[in-house]
């Protein structure tokens, strides 16, 4: 008969060890391996060639790199801050005490859980110059028709669009839910001292809610750092690589012109900077704002 | 789960009206895709490509659906996404629950370590590990099997962490009477725990069969042939062509996308709160 | 997998009075391995069933007269079952038969287009037709009208049978030409003329083009090669899109966009603007007939795209090659196929079913071709301008090299870059050279 301790870790471990043993398979060691390729050249159809840090040098001196690097980082910063605040106003509506509040939810959420394969399809109709809904819409306003997915810099207007639509519920959500944790004492406490609306959201609303948003924004900012279908479905990273963000800048050197090697560095770099904002995240988001 | 509702107090009725008619209105811009993608699949060729564009087909035309289900076998797609779909949530449910309980009730050496080595999971990206998964599924004969489409999903750390912060709720008093009781602890995960976290699970699963069944990444690299396409990737073979046919387009993804959202309508409360939780916890 | 090959070559030898042919087999599969197959190493004849898989990147309508060609085949004899598999575009289908064939599961036969070719050939992933055809006393290669297997052929060896090769011709809207007072039976011959049409055809409305151009990569290469320029030089070896000739042709462009005459499109689809109704002209594959005939309500016409002082167009579309890594029987159950698919009587089948040209002189010469090229004059367009077609690039870096043009000129078009800066464009394929 086992001692408790012993009996704790076995079961312990064994509980664990299906997802350890997946993991190791097809995550960790994977990325081992992604770090070696990186160090090769490889085009799938001939051996394997050793190269060093070459595919890195090359690739921090391409201009087509920085390309793709300053793309996503439009895209992030076309997405993350207006993502996030439409997210919020949209929680504080809800928040207003108004009736049926799970339809408006529900319906928000929508785009959420549809898939973007689906949904770039249907954009890239309404996108579509001659024919599509938005230019049809803009002329109603009396506004000129745009070019849309057929010009460099509109073409990521576009998809930073879609990026938006997609995930803008999921921020409402959780922001409400935030929102809905703030403890109601604390707003009356404050209108019995005669605190204005304003200064309630400012001192009370916006600090108590910091960690939530603080979450809410590394997700859509790594989210945002992950788009890749939409792009392979609506642009393929054109016109004239305007749309290359870099998951697509790395599948499209991987699969399309067969330099694994130099792909597995573009992934390796994209993981660090994920890596990155995901610490940041844990380091950062526990930080809990309390008052007495 | 307790939650403090926090309204407000100073909204006036007319404020509400306005809100309800701003959020109204915010609903149906939002909704616009869903709406065309559904009056599109329903159009013939000309009215697609005429301008201006209208909302409701003049005629209804079905060849788009018919076509879809009959030439391009989208049923098949449909079983193989269902199915897939179905696989993984399930396994999901039972290895997190395992893992979670551990996490949550057993005392075992190391186990902080390896929770933070389980949460170091979600940052890694698929686009990294793609082609060195590609290379294995290629050694061990897996590439282009339904194999390749669910072990690798069968577990995943968000599920992990979502069950074990609702398992650490379970009052420690259940485990102590449960262990004098001389209840086994897999015993005690399926005959007692599991009924009371029956909220969390679901949302589990949902959570797994959504993102299985919306996964185009994973199955475009590694399935080629018809009979293990799933439709996200059938999706995108239909778009591929030099010419586009958006009745059909559309007709596709409609059925793609509305199963989906008919399932969501039944099971909206526990998912969103289920993703509401893991906001807040950080 | 070695054994299981051996196995059925044991078989084979209890049952078979072709011991000789038998050797050969073993020796060569002993000696090649399981991952390369021998160009060429054949079997006379079938001993089981063996089923094949051929992939192709036709959707839509176009897959449907070649479903019917597979289930004939498949009921006219019982040994070989051939199954159709859509992969997606011409993009999608290489990337997948790439991944395939490093798995080690090709299918035998694929459709592949044409410039996607080079990086297969250059690794030998792809089996040349040619010890086929001449151990084949049935099928007469002759037949086929060289202008278009040019684009199958490499080093000499032909590698594929064509199923969809095409040339781009020049559509008009005939109701177009006809408002800006043109005589729409009088088609350009050179990009001046073209110029002037479109001119007057764009002085129609703010909304009317002349023509439409696109970043389609064999539309770039017939421009260059219209203005008497060529990417390459003859060994492949050097870039020369910063020629004088090339040059001149994207300026050509460039200030029939800037004057307003033709409008261009980065995007993915353009088709969606030839059917509105604005546009004079647009070169686009023959295929696109059947298109036409669908989608588009006014008077059409299609004429030679066969502008500039070179008369040339390229070849397009592409044809079906049979891929390494597969069994003797397979690929013998693979030529079966072939030759089936590309004889007279399926050739006329196809080609009246899609608009894509028949590439056997026999076929062209069949009653049923024939009156359709009677009834319809515009089919025979393309036939007309074979003789100047060129084939597509085979190098083996090719969508690499493609989408460096295709920025550039979308970057010049567009955005008014000066056409000098196809002199980075050449240094950079250069270097990928």
């Amino acid at each position: 008969m086992l001692k408790r301790k012993q009996l704790d870790n076995l079961q312990g471990w064994l509980f664990i060890a299906p997802p350890l043993i997946i993991f190791s398979v097809f995550i960790f060691i994977p990325m081992l391996v992604a770090l070696f390729i990186s160090l090769q050249k490889w085009n799938l159809l001939s051996p394997m060639r050793f190269v060093g840090f070459a595919n890195y040098s090359k690739m921090f001196s391409s201009g087509h790199f920085w390309n793709s690097v300053m793309v996503s980082l439009l895209y992030v910063a076309g997405t993350v801050p207006i993502t996030i605040l439409l997210g919020l106003i949209i929680a504080i509506m809800l928040n207003q005490g108004i009736r049926v509040v799970s339809f408006y939810r529900i319906m928000i959420y929508l785009p959420v859980i549809t898939s973007m394969a689906a949904a770039a399809i249907v954009f890239q109709y309404l996108f579509e110059p001659n024919i599509g809904l938005f230019n049809h819409i803009l002329s109603l306003f009396g506004l000129p028709p745009m070019q849309w997915l057929n010009d460099r810099h509109q073409a990521l207007i576009a998809v930073i669009i879609v990026g938006i639509w997609k995930r803008v519920g999921y921020n409402a959500i959780i922001l409400l839910a935030g929102l809905q944790a703030i403890p109601g004492y604390y707003y009356d406490a404050a209108t019995i001292d005669g605190a204005s609306r304003f200064q309630m959201v400012r001192k009370i609303t916006i600090p108590l809610l910091s960690s939530v948003t603080f979450f809410v924004t590394v997700m859509q900012i790594i989210a945002s750092l992950k788009v890749f279908t939409s792009i392979v479905i609506m642009t393929e990273g054109g016109p004239a690589r305007g749309t290359d963000v870099l998951p697509y800048f790395l599948y499209k050197n991987a699969f399309q012109y067969h330099k694994m090697g130099y792909a597995s560095a573009a992934a390796i770099f994209l993981f660090t900077i994920i890596f990155i904002f995901t610490i940041l995240q844990f380091k950062f988001g526990e930080k809990k704002v309390h008052y007495q | 789960m307790s939650k403090l509702r926090n309204k407000q107090r100073t909204s006036s009725w007319g404020m509400k009206l306005i809100l309800e008619f701003l959020l109204l209105l915010f609903v149906l811009i939002v909704n616009i895709p869903f709406f065309w993608m559904i009056s599109t699949s329903f159009k013939y060729a000309p009215e697609i490509l005429a301008y201006p564009p209208k909302l409701f087909p003049s005629k209804l035309n079905f060849d788009g659906y018919k076509y879809i289900w009959t030439l391009v076998p989208f049923g098949r797609y449909f079983i193989n996404t269902l199915f897939v779909s179905i696989s993984i949530a399930v396994c999901k449910i039972i290895l997190a629950s395992f893992s979670a309980y551990a996490f949550a009730k057993i005392p075992f050496k190391g186990k902080n370590t390896v929770f933070f080595i389980f949460l170091g999971t979600m940052m890694i990206p698929m686009e990294v590990i793609i082609i060195p998964n590609y290379i294995t599924l290629n050694l061990i004969g897996w590439l282009d099997t339904y194999w390749a489409l669910i072990i690798p999903f069968i577990v995943g750390a968000f599920s992990i962490f979502l069950l074990r912060q609702f398992f650490m709720q379970i009052p420690r008093d259940l485990d102590d009477a449960a262990i004098i009781d001389g209840c086994g602890r897999t015993r005690y995960l399926f005959t007692i725990i599991y009924p009371l976290s029956k909220p969390a699970l679901l949302t589990v699963g949902l959570y797994a069969f959504l993102a299985s069944w919306n996964s185009f990444l994973w199955p475009l690299i590694v399935t080629n042939s018809d009979k293990m396409r799933v439709i996200q990737i059938a999706l995108k073979a239909l778009q591929d062509s030099w010419m586009i046919d958006w009745t059909s387009l559309t007709a596709a993804s409609a059925i793609a996308t509305v199963p989906i959202i008919i399932l969501f309508f039944f099971v909206q409360k526990q998912f969103l709160e289920g993703i509401a939780i893991t906001g807040l916890k950080g | 997998m070695n054994g299981e090959k051996i196995s059925d070559a044991g078989v084979v030898m209890k049952k078979s009075a072709a011991l000789f042919v038998v050797l050969v087999i073993i020796t060569g599969v002993f000696f090649s391995g399981c991952g390369n197959k021998e160009e060429g190493v054949q079997i006379t004849e079938l001993t089981a069933p063996v089923s094949i898989q051929v992939w192709y990147s036709l959707g839509a309508k176009y897959s449907a007269p070649l479903d019917v060609i597979i289930n004939q085949f498949n009921e006219s004899q019982s040994m070989i079952t051939v199954e159709g598999v859509y992969q997606g575009g011409y993009a999608t289908t290489q990337e997948k038969l790439l991944a395939a064939y490093v798995a080690g599961e090709p299918p035998v036969l694929a459709q592949l287009e044409q410039s996607l070719v080079g990086a297969f050939v250059a690794n030998e992933a792809l089996i040349p037709l040619d010890s086929f055809i001449k151990s084949d006393k049935d099928f007469d290669v002759k037949d086929f009208n060289k202008y278009i297997t040019q684009g199958a052929t490499y080093n000499k060896k032909l590698y594929g049978l064509p199923i969809n090769v095409s040339t781009p011709v020049l559509y008009l809207n005939r109701d177009l030409f006809k408002q800006a007072g043109l005589d729409p039976d009088k088609y350009p011959t050179t990009w001046d003329e073209a110029y002037n049409i479109a001119k007057k055809i764009s002085d129609l409305g703010p909304d009317v083009y002349g023509l439409r151009i696109y970043n389609s990569g064999w539309i770039i290469d017939s421009l260059f090669h219209q203005f008497g320029g060529t990417i390459f030089d003859k060994n492949n070896t050097s870039c020369l899109v910063n020629s004088k000739e090339i040059k001149e042709a994207m300026a050509f462009w460039q200030k029939m966009v800037i004057d307003g005459v033709a409008v261009y499109q980065g995007g993915k689809d353009g088709s969606t603007m030839d059917a509105s109704g604005t546009v004079g002209m647009v070169m686009r594959s023959t295929g696109s007939i059947a298109w036409f005939k669908d989608n588009v309500t006014f008077d059409w016409g299609v004429a030679p795209f066969t502008l500039g002082t070179t008369k040339a167009v390229s070849l397009g579309g592409g044809n079906i090659y049979m891929v390494k890594k597969t069994t003797p029987e397979e690929q013998f159950a693979a030529w079966q196929f072939l030759k089936y698919l590309t004889n007279t009587e399926n050739q006329v089948y196809w080609s009246t079913n899609t608009g894509y040209m028949v590439s056997r002189k026999s076929a062209k010469e069949s009653p049923e071709i024939q009156v359709i090229l009677k009834e319809d004059p515009r089919y025979n367009v393309t036939y007309d301008q074979l003789e100047h077609a060129f084939a597509r690039p085979t190098v083996e870096a090719w969508p690499e090299i493609e989408d460096l043009i295709q920025e550039a000129m979308t970057r010049i078009i567009l955005e008014g870059a000066s056409v000098d800066i196809l002199d980075q464009t050449a240094d950079d394929i250069d270097e990928i050279l």
